[in-house]
């Protein structure tokens, strides 16, 4: 085998990774969130039909408006994920928004008792007047926002569960009434889908999940911080274990390439990206790291051969590492693809397109910037 | 040399008797405890509960112990609790039957109703109290003495009707029920009334029990039984006269069959209860006075003295309950603990026994059984050619037929350390699969790196000691970046799903430097030392 890293124009090599990054941070945004990260509704279906994937999404669409249904086979059984009901998303907004102007009613209402009860020994106290009254106008106003919020939430739930009636100036019991309808419709709605599935194909046994988006919104931003929390704990160690910035640096930048590839390839492959990725990432960060220290302990601290011939070498090693792993990911890529375990799907989808991206940073990117700070090295000790 | 090779030589090798020890010591511990598994594998229900508004992490201790309480006292078992980030809790129940299901949302959502009797009358109830206002102080202590407080504030109105009730009233209890019954009787058997320990006689104890019962037209009737035909008689009689009054009896598990009988034919519902259910809890507050402190089958949680500045007519809408820890108790320190339990069962009686934050059950997620059981196989099958194909890349790639058996012994070893260690401590999910199947891979990864310092390296730097040293550099430094990438994963409180895939790669990566990749190394450097 030739020896790349003995041509001329090796630091050439790095345009390949900086196009690849490019064309990848394009594609971020395309990625495409599940329903655990968007919010939303999976059901998996437990049956032999023998229906055709396709039929079934447009026979789902068009039984249940705004579902966008996304239908999987497998030989075990069906999988259909589908967009949350716009109506039940916009009441658990409105619900939220209940519970918050219920919130400053009650400590508005707590103020205006303790103030009116200093009033009594301090008639004159003009401070604990104007308090009074900012309370008592506070507690007015969260009054009618909760109401309104509460009025919104019965509206959007209305085709579920039909008008509620109650009293709204009994507020005690106004709480109790904007939980309970909330729970009511989702569990009508729910008993909706699952009937209309059945209309569609038979099933034995079924089972159903829903993630609210405002629960999906918060694992998406945990996401970003575990992450960001992984890159900067591993660059702190990465920088004590080399104690030179330009191979620190150029490790480093191997492992954010690996994420940026990683997600790029997401969004061009339309791979969805769910809560069980943040695994999948976390081990390519983990991963990148591997190869690249292996390469850049091979070509700075020993001295058997030239730099090229240990570049080389660890190339070798590298490979046979980054396949291993393809190997174990990709059986558990494919196997869980037909039998349908999206956990699986989502934490290998995202390390195998990671690790083919991590083989051209590693052995494209960082391994000449090391080479490079090798060999300048030498000609500055002569 | 030669009985280097032996298998008694690879026994002694201390880089490879640890690793056999650790193995068949967790396999008893396995064969003995069992494995745990997450209902994606068994099958089950997770009911996700979001909180009213976000918590801290004190507050959020606090619910997951309420619920658990709540669900445990109700008889529902085998229920997880896990909070999720600050304003969500996951609720994990082995079962998918509907009406299971169902019954445990409405147990955690259920909320009580709190009544204040004084002298028979209402002084206060649950919805008098303003939300939100209960402040539980902490105990304090002063000459070894411990007292707690809980203070609280009413509405106007209720202010001005709990003055009337309790005019007068000083030094007498505050009823404190939570859920009281009514249409109730209770009936004991006579033989069970009297209380010696403290010297009441039976007419005492029943009059104290009556008293404590006694609440305008919703009064709980107390009767003695005994075995003769007159008081049986007497008994029906009662009831024959009040037809229609009463909806249940609770009564002693020993009282006569014939009054069961009777009872039933009429329609009562009927509970018979224990002598320890049946005999409330007295406490003497004064030379000739005694209370029922507390009595759980009729609600009656608690009974506080009132304070005479309150029993004289003036108006407040802030109150304070308060008690002295009883020296009965001997430590300081198990007075604290009285008095910090009784601040919080006070303030969950004026809350109607509520959660410190109002919750709402999502929908829930069912796994049937079945689905679980094939997750679980289809994993084992993944993980199976997983060994396969890697062990047999590794062969095609070294031509060396020797090494399949130290890859696939090591790592099936590991993998059995790691589905032990997480199976007996915590729960195997589907997410601690995956991180087992990524184990595969890295854990090849460093057998590699060891491969190729001994089949290469060594020819060139001499003694395979100093090769191996610098494998398990690189190896050391390897495994620390992955442990250091999992932990914030690892130590995530809202990524509840996928932190057994951090508990796996960690296992893994620490199990691979300390343990098995020393073993593995140990077989190599012994077969080509020959």
């Amino acid at each position: 085998m030739k020896n790349i890293y003995e041509s001329k124009h090796y630091k050439l090599f790095i345009l390949i990774p900086v196009i690849m990054l490019l064309i990848s941070l394009y594609f971020i945004p395309h990625i495409q969130l599940d329903s655990t990260l968007k919010g939303g509704i999976s059901v998996q279906l437990v049956t032999n039909s023998t229906a055709n994937v396709r039929t079934l999404t447009t026979l789902v669409d068009s039984k249940i408006p705004g579902a966008q249904a996304s239908v999987s086979k497998s030989p075990g059984g069906l999988s259909i994920t589908m967009a949350e009901n716009t109506s039940i998303a916009s009441a658990e907004t409105d619900l939220l928004a209940f519970y918050s102007a219920y919130g400053n009613y009650t400590s508005a209402t707590l103020n205006i008792t303790a103030y009116q009860n200093e009033l009594t020994s301090q008639p004159t106290n003009a401070t604990i007047k104007a308090l009074l009254t900012s309370n008592q106008q506070e507690q007015l106003k969260s009054i009618k926002d909760f109401n309104a919020s509460l009025a919104s939430e019965l509206v959007a739930l209305r085709p579920f569960i039909g008008t509620v009636s109650y009293d709204s100036n009994n507020y005690v019991n106004l709480p109790n009434i904007a939980k309970n309808s909330y729970s009511n419709a989702s569990l009508v709605y729910q008993n909706k889908i699952l009937a209309t599935l059945r209309t569609v194909l038979p099933f034995s046994s079924y089972s159903y999940n829903e993630v609210t988006p405002t629960l999906g919104a918060f694992f998406l931003s945990e996401m970003i911080n575990i992450i960001i929390a992984a890159l900067v704990l591993v660059a702190i160690v990465v920088f004590v274990i080399f104690r030179t910035p330009v191979p620190a640096f150029a490790v480093v930048f191997g492992a954010v390439a690996d994420l940026v590839v990683a997600l790029g390839a997401m969004g061009i492959f339309g791979i969805p990206l769910g809560v069980a990725s943040v695994g999948g990432l976390l081990m390519l960060i983990g991963f990148a790291f591997d190869t690249d220290i292996l390469a850049a302990v091979r070509i700075l601290k020993r001295s058997d051969g030239t730099p090229e011939q240990r570049a080389l070498s660890s190339f070798k090693t590298g490979t046979t590492m980054t396949i291993t792993a393809l190997i174990s990911f990709s059986v558990l890529f494919a196997v869980s693809y037909f039998a349908f375990i999206p956990t699986y799907l989502e934490i290998s989808g995202v390390v195998i397109v990671g690790l083919v991206g991590d083989i051209i940073t590693t052995w494209l990117c960082d391994v000449p910037i090391v080479l490079w700070y090798k060999k300048r090295k030498e000609v500055h000790n002569k | 040399m030669s009985n280097q090779h032996s298998i008694k030589g690879y026994l002694k090798d201390r880089r490879i008797w640890p690793l056999i020890v650790i193995v068949v010591a967790l396999a008893l511990l396995d064969w003995h405890y069992g494995l745990h598994f997450g209902i994606e594998f068994v099958g089950g229900t997770q009911i996700p509960i979001t909180l009213e508004h976000p918590v801290n992490v004190t507050a959020m201790t606090g619910l997951i112990t309420a619920l658990q309480e709540r669900v445990s006292t109700f008889g529902l078992k085998q229920i997880t609790v896990e909070g999720v980030g600050s304003s969500e809790v996951y609720l994990t129940i082995p079962t998918v039957s509907p009406s299971e299901i169902n019954q445990t949302i409405d147990i955690i959502q259920s909320q009580g109703k709190f009544d204040g009797i004084v002298n028979g009358n209402e002084a206060i109830n649950g919805s008098d109290i303003l939300k939100g206002s209960i402040g539980q102080l902490t105990p304090t202590v002063s000459n070894g003495s411990v007292s707690w407080t809980v203070t609280f504030y009413v509405t106007n109105a209720a202010a001005q009707k709990f003055e009337k009730v309790v005019f007068g009233q000083s030094n007498q209890p505050l009823y404190m029920f939570l859920d009281r019954p009514s249409g109730v009787v209770l009936l004991i058997n006579s033989s069970q009334i009297s209380n010696t320990s403290l010297g009441i006689t039976q007419a005492q104890a029943l009059s104290i029990m009556q008293s404590a019962l006694r609440y305008s037209n919703q009064t709980i009737t107390v009767m003695s039984v005994s075995n003769t035909n007159s008081s049986i008689a007497g008994t029906e009689r009662f009831f024959a006269a009040n037809k229609g009054r009463y909806k249940q009896v609770i009564a002693s598990a020993n009282i006569n069959r014939t009054l069961i009988n009777y009872l039933q034919s009429n329609n009562y519902t009927i509970k018979l209860e224990s002598r320890a259910n049946m005999s409330p809890q007295y406490t003497k507050i004064s030379i000739n006075q005694t209370i029922v402190q507390s009595w759980p089958i009729v609600g009656l949680l608690s009974a506080p003295l009132l304070n005479p500045s309150i029993t004289n007519g003036s108006v407040s809408d802030s109150y304070e309950i308060s008690g002295v820890a009883p020296t009965t108790l001997t430590s300081t320190q198990q007075r604290l603990l009285y008095a910090q339990n009784q601040t919080k069962t006070i303030a969950s009686i004026l809350n109607g026994g509520a959660l410190p934050v109002a919750i709402i059950a999502g929908t829930p997620t069912t796994i049937p059984p079945t689905l679980g059981s094939y997750f679980l196989y289809v994993s084992g099958i993944i993980g199976a050619i997983a060994i396969g194909l890697v062990s047999l890349f590794i062969v095609i790639r070294y031509r060396k037929i020797f090494l399949v058996a130290p890859i696939l012994i090591t790592t099936a070893m590991e993998l059995f350390i790691i589905v032990s260690i997480i199976g007996l401590v915590g729960t195997i999910d589907l997410a601690a699969v995956a991180g087992m199947i990524a184990v595969v891979g890295t854990g090849v990864d460093a057998q590699i790196i060891i491969t190729d310092e001994l089949l290469s390296g060594g020819k060139e730097t001499g003694s395979s000691k100093t090769v191996l040293g610098n494998a398990f550099y690189i190896i050391w430094a390897d495994a620390a970046l992955l442990v250091i990438a999992m932990l914030p994963l690892f130590f995530s409180t809202s990524l509840v799903t996928v932190v057994g895939f951090s508990e796996s790669t960690i296992i893994g990566a620490m199990l691979g430097v300390l343990i098995t990749r020393p073993a593995y190394s140990a077989i190599l450097s012994r077969h080509y030392s020959d």
